[in-house]
């Protein structure tokens, strides 16, 4: 490696050192009724909820920028807000089993409408 | 015999690459790096790629537990790809020859100290070839990152088949053209500095200098180049999503590097099930002094469920610009299966064709691999 390259390297290597301490990479940007302090904490709870409705994250994200809003993203937080609703307010006595998207959504998009 | 061995020593040297899949970005809108630590693709998975898409999205039978992904602490991550091959092919001598070789035994190292700084390296097994590494910077303001390393060059559509005209080609020149491909053989790792940005919704900016490799030499390791000596490249991708499900790329590439000038369009549309590639590029003197050489990619493929793929594919590559002699087209029919997480079967018949060559036309080959990584 010549002067140049190595001159390169030790700039990178400097200037990664001091970018790493303003980091906010792995913070979810517009969680607006979830409060997971991580992406890595969201996407554990988002496997759920993509299997809840069998569907994958395509189905409610622009995958190019998972923070941006869309239809189903806008159905799906009010779900969210509902669930954590009914957890809280009608689920809380000691060892209540908890709502889930599952719980309806029995791994489709929609429940079934028919008894 | 004798072309056999040659055959199997050939593709050992050759066939080694870290390669991508561009349709899978395609098909979710997304750019390489959704799925892979390089943020020009290729190579090690990061978590998304591992945990939820090798894992849910891609595979015909999806497992309840999670295998393991190669995370050995918060700070290192190891991943590993290994694939074989069989070629079924009529040999000089007439015969049904059916090697069977390691196309790639590769183990990956990503060390991250820090959440925006990460160290790449990739280990050949097989030994021997020039390895890709790398050192990043990443997570700067606009998802920008700058990298310094030995680097496959941001271009065009960067297929996992360097067999492609669009990529390698016939390295070996099987045909009797004075070139059958471009030159981005699996041996193209020159060394240089990178750079990448999102410069508005879905409109990413990569750009490059390094040694020059279109017609340097790289072993020299550019000591003797002057700064105009090196290679540029430039690359601008759109991204555009329509109604959620249709979603479109649309590449210009660049490549300049003395009186070498190379520029493609390159991208596609995915419809649901259905995806369509395209690639057009023209390289002025870069496969011989004073010529135009030219070469295209059409792929279309249908996945009739998760895990299946039938794909057609047509290329065509000119390396002197006259279309009426010394050009060669394929056209190949081929199934991808990925049965369950980290393996991958692909089935392929081509069918080569060439313009003005002596000789008789060659006969359709059959090729199988298995893909297997973590
Ligand atoms: C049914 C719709 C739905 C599906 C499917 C879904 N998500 Fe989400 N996701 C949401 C909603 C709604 C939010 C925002 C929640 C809020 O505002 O608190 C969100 C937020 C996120 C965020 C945080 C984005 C940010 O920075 O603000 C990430 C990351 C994410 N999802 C990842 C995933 C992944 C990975 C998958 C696939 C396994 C997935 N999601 C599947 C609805 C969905
Ligand atoms: C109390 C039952 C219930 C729970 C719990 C529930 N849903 Fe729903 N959800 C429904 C019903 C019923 C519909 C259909 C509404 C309609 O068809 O008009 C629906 C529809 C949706 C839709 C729209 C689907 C479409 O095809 O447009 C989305 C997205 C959705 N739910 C997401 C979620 C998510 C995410 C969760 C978990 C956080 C969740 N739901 C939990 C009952 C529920």
């Amino acid at each position: 490696m010549n002067k140049t390259g190595f001159f390169f390297l030790i700039t990178i290597l400097v200037t990664g050192w001091i970018f790493s301490s303003v980091s906010d990479k792995d913070k979810p940007k517009d969680l607006q009724v979830l409060s997971f302090e991580t992406i890595n904490e969201t996407k554990t709870y988002m496997k759920t909820v993509a299997k809840g409705l069998g569907v994958k994250c395509i189905f409610c994200h622009n995958l190019d920028d998972f923070s941006l809003d869309t239809d189903h993203k806008k159905i799906a937080r009010n779900m969210m807000k509902m669930t954590k609703t009914l957890n809280e307010d009608y689920f809380s006595w000691k060892d209540a089993r908890q709502i889930e998207c599952w719980t309806c959504h029995q791994g489709e998009k929609e429940p079934p409408e028919k008894k | 015999m004798k072309t056999r061995l040659f055959w199997i020593i050939i593709t050992l040297l050759v066939f080694q690459i870290a390669v991508a899949v561009p349709r899978f970005s395609l098909e979710n809108g997304a750019s390489c790096n959704l799925c892979h630590v390089n943020p020009t693709g290729g190579g090690m998975r990061n978590d998304y790629g591992t945990t939820i898409f090798a894992l849910d999205e891609l595979p015909r039978i999806t497992m309840e537990s999670e295998p393991w992904d190669g995370v050995i602490n918060e700070h290192l991550k190891i991943g590993g790809e290994f694939r074989i091959q069989s070629l079924i092919h009529e040999n000089a001598a007439g015969d049904i020859a059916t090697p069977i070789f390691p196309m790639q035994a590769d183990l990956t190292t990503l060390v991250t100290p820090t959440d925006n700084f990460s160290i790449y390296g990739n280990i050949r097994l097989s030994g021997g070839i020039l390895n890709e590494f790398w050192a990043m910077v990443s997570g700067l303001p606009n998802e920008s990152w700058v990298r310094v390393g030995r680097i496959l060059p941001d271009y065009g559509l960067k297929l996992d088949d360097h067999t492609a005209f669009i990529r390698g080609g016939n390295i070996r020149q099987t045909h009797g053209l004075t070139a059958e491909g471009l030159f981005f053989a699996p041996t193209l790792l020159p060394t240089g500095i990178e750079a990448g940005t999102k410069i508005g919704n879905g409109i990413r900016l990569t750009g490059g200098i390094s040694n020059a490799f279109v017609r340097g030499v790289e072993p020299s390791y550019g000591f003797s180049e002057s700064i105009s000596d090196k290679a540029f490249s430039l690359k601008v991708t759109r991204l555009k999503s329509y109604f959620e499900f249709v979603h479109t790329m649309n590449a210009i590439s660049l490549i300049r590097e003395s009186n070498v000038t190379v520029a493609g369009i390159s991208g596609g549309i995915s419809l649901n099930r259905i995806t369509w590639h395209y690639e057009f590029d023209r390289v002025e003197n870069g496969i011989q002094d004073t010529t135009i050489s030219h070469a295209m990619y059409q792929e279309l493929s249908y996945s009739p469920a998760q895990g299946l793929t039938l794909i057609g594919r047509y290329e065509f590559f000119d390396p002197d610009l006259d279309y009426a002699s010394e050009a060669i087209q394929r056209i190949v029919a081929g199934v991808e299966v990925f049965p369950r997480y980290g393996l991958q079967y692909i089935f392929q018949v081509r069918v080569t064709r060439t313009d003005n060559i002596p000789g008789g036309q060659p006969t359709p080959e059959f090729l199988c691999q298995l893909h297997y990584w973590f």
